[in-house]
């Protein structure tokens, strides 16, 4: 509990997780490995070890008023999310090794005609439409 | 009316023929050439006919430019949104819409008068597009396009323009995009007034609700106007060797007349037998919309796997899901194989009505078209293809698109789409 010392007496009604002291974890040549969360409980337990939990008076940041819907909320959220894990996840793959992405089959509109064909189709028949890109070219869908 | 259409699919045939001649004497870079057949059919409903013809061609480094057409010919009855009798429930209205209102949309002709909730229609679509694609630099390219479509009662006139910006040794592109469209629909007569009176039941006279007067003019106004604008924010990720992927958001308002001047409403009434009265549809004059489209293409080994996911929504209160996924499998350089599953889910808009009820009073809004309707739509079917060449290629798919609707008494939708590509360079 080192970093006990280190942290400021919390203030009553503050406490600090008692569910991640250190157990006496060994590893496979019987060294102890030193300051490892517990996972005696759950992951969460784990993850929230040595987090500060606030109990009694409560604290409250203002409400904040969105001018937006809760589902264009979560989709940005999301959206937020995919575009950062795109930064970290992705091989390094250089352009000379792209042979398999560049083959017809390999493309994201494989067939133009068919794609506008369905483009259509599916404007005439569903509510939802697009999503492709821009292209336009209204009709008065029967 | 297949007469006057005839000039314009003779200017086709001569354009296509002209461009075709032109630049392919003497250039060194080719045209690419794309046609297609499509027919489309709905079993005992509207039957579709779409010709298409693409031609791109490499004006000189960095710039191409890509020129189509579109020639659909469309025939058939499509449900007007008035509720599909019960097998023991009488219609009492008799068809009459205004006469002269449309000469596509004449009601009951040959459906018989069992049908009310279908609408007879013949109409025909040429549409064009013409492309211009431009890179600035390796990794900075651009795309501007216009296209036009003209029905005998519709038309539209859009451009758009998209720029593409490569990152990280073309690893990651940048999309961004915008595009507006006019469109106009103009119904012979005009446009009917939203939630006007189509007809009133003769007998039903004690139900009628205060807010029907059966002895109003059906007035007509001006063509019907509405401007849509959207912009778009795309990404593609090169994740490995093996997958790319993309992940597009868009986003569209609609401003004007967006109702559907064809499209009915069936006043019912509990103490009545059949439709008290037949009412036009409204809706609002403004929609916002969008949706998030998440692609991606996997290869394996010789074979490809195309898979999608898109979410969209919109301020009419609309939901919908929609995943499609598509492989494709190579038989040595000439032969493939392709099927393909799709499957659509969408909500109800928030006035979506499958009939109006005579003791209510009137709604602000209200539609009963099928399509603003809790619906689902399942599509199967494969494509096989054959490579001549390097550049010549042919293709047929056959599907069947199967469409269920909620909250409705409207019968489900049966369709066989047929369509055979061929791409050649000349």
């Amino acid at each position: 509990m080192q970093d006990a010392l280190a942290t400021p007496i919390p203030p009553s009604g503050v406490k600090r997780r008692r569910d991640c002291e250190a157990p006496n974890v060994k590893n496979k040549y019987g060294t102890r490995i030193a300051n490892l969360p517990a996972r005696t409980k759950s992951h969460h337990a784990a993850e929230n070890c040595g987090k500060i939990e606030v109990h009694g008076p409560k604290f409250f940041l203002p409400p904040i008023k969105l001018p937006m819907r809760p589902d264009f909320v979560r989709t940005l959220i999301g959206l937020v999310a995919l575009v950062s894990l795109e930064g970290c996840a992705f091989e390094a793959v250089k352009p000379w090794q792209r042979g398999e992405l560049a083959r017809e089959n390999a493309q994201l509109v494989a067939d133009p005609l068919e794609n506008a064909a369905d483009e259509h189709i599916y404007f005439s028949k569903e509510a939802a439409n697009g999503g492709q890109g821009v292209a336009g070219g209204g009709c008065g869908c029967n | 009316m297949q007469l006057e259409r005839a000039p314009i699919r003779r200017a086709l045939t001569l354009a296509t023929a002209t461009l075709l001649a032109g630049p392919v004497a003497g250039e060194e870079t080719g045209v690419d050439l794309q046609l297609s057949q499509l027919y489309y059919a709905e079993q005992n409903r509207v039957s579709v006919n779409t010709s298409q013809i693409l031609l791109g061609k490499t004006l000189r480094e960095g710039d191409a430019v890509k020129l189509g057409f579109i020639y659909d010919a469309m025939t058939g009855a499509s449900p007007n949104g008035r509720k599909v009798p019960l097998a023991n429930q009488s219609q009492t209205v008799p068809i009459t819409t205004a006469s002269g209102f449309s000469f596509s949309a004449q009601s009951g002709k040959s459906s018989g008068s069992s049908q009310t909730w279908l609408t007879e229609f013949k109409d025909n679509r040429t549409a064009g597009t013409l492309d211009w694609d431009h890179s600035f630099t390796r990794n900075i390219s651009t795309n501007l396009g216009v296209n036009i479509s003209q029905e005998d009662d519709y038309r539209s006139r859009g451009g758009s323009a998209v720029a593409n910006i490569d990152l990280d040794e073309k690893r990651t592109t940048i999309s961004l995009g915008a595009s507006a469209s006019q469109d106009t629909v103009d119904p012979k007569g005009g446009i009917p007034n939203g939630l006007g009176l189509v007809a009133c039941a003769t007998s039903a006279a004690a139900f009628e609700p205060a807010w029907i007067d059966c002895n109003a003019t059906r007035t007509r106004y001006k063509p019907g106007d509405k401007v849509s604008t959207t912009v778009f924010l795309g990404t593609t990720q090169v994740w490995n060797r093996q997958t790319l992927a993309q992940l597009n958001f868009t986003h569209s308002n609609l401003d004007g007349y967006l109702t559907d001047p064809y499209k009915q409403l069936s006043v019912m009434s509990d103490s009545f037998d059949g439709e008290v009265a037949v009412v036009y549809e409204k809706r609002p004059d403004q929609r916002s919309t969008n949706s998030v489209l998440l692609k991606s293409v996997h290869t394996l080994g010789d074979q490809a796997v195309n898979a999608s996911y898109r979410y969209y929504w919109d301020d009419w209160g609309i939901r919908a899901h929609t995943a499609d996924i598509h492989a494709r499998f190579d038989f040595g350089a000439r032969w493939f194989l392709q099927p393909h599953l799709r499957y659509s889910r969408q909500g109800a808009a928030d006035f979506f009505r499958p009939e109006l009820s005579a003791s209510a009073t009137k709604p602000a809004y209200a539609s009963a078209d099928h399509r603003l309707g809790s619906q689902g739509t399942t599509t199967y079917g494969i494509k096989a293809g054959v490579a001549f060449s390097k550049v010549a290629k042919l293709a047929l798919r056959i599907e069947r698109m199967t469409q269920d609707y909620r909250g409705t008494t409207l019968p489900d939708l049966d369709v066989w789409i047929v369509q055979v590509t061929f791409r050649n360079e000349f």
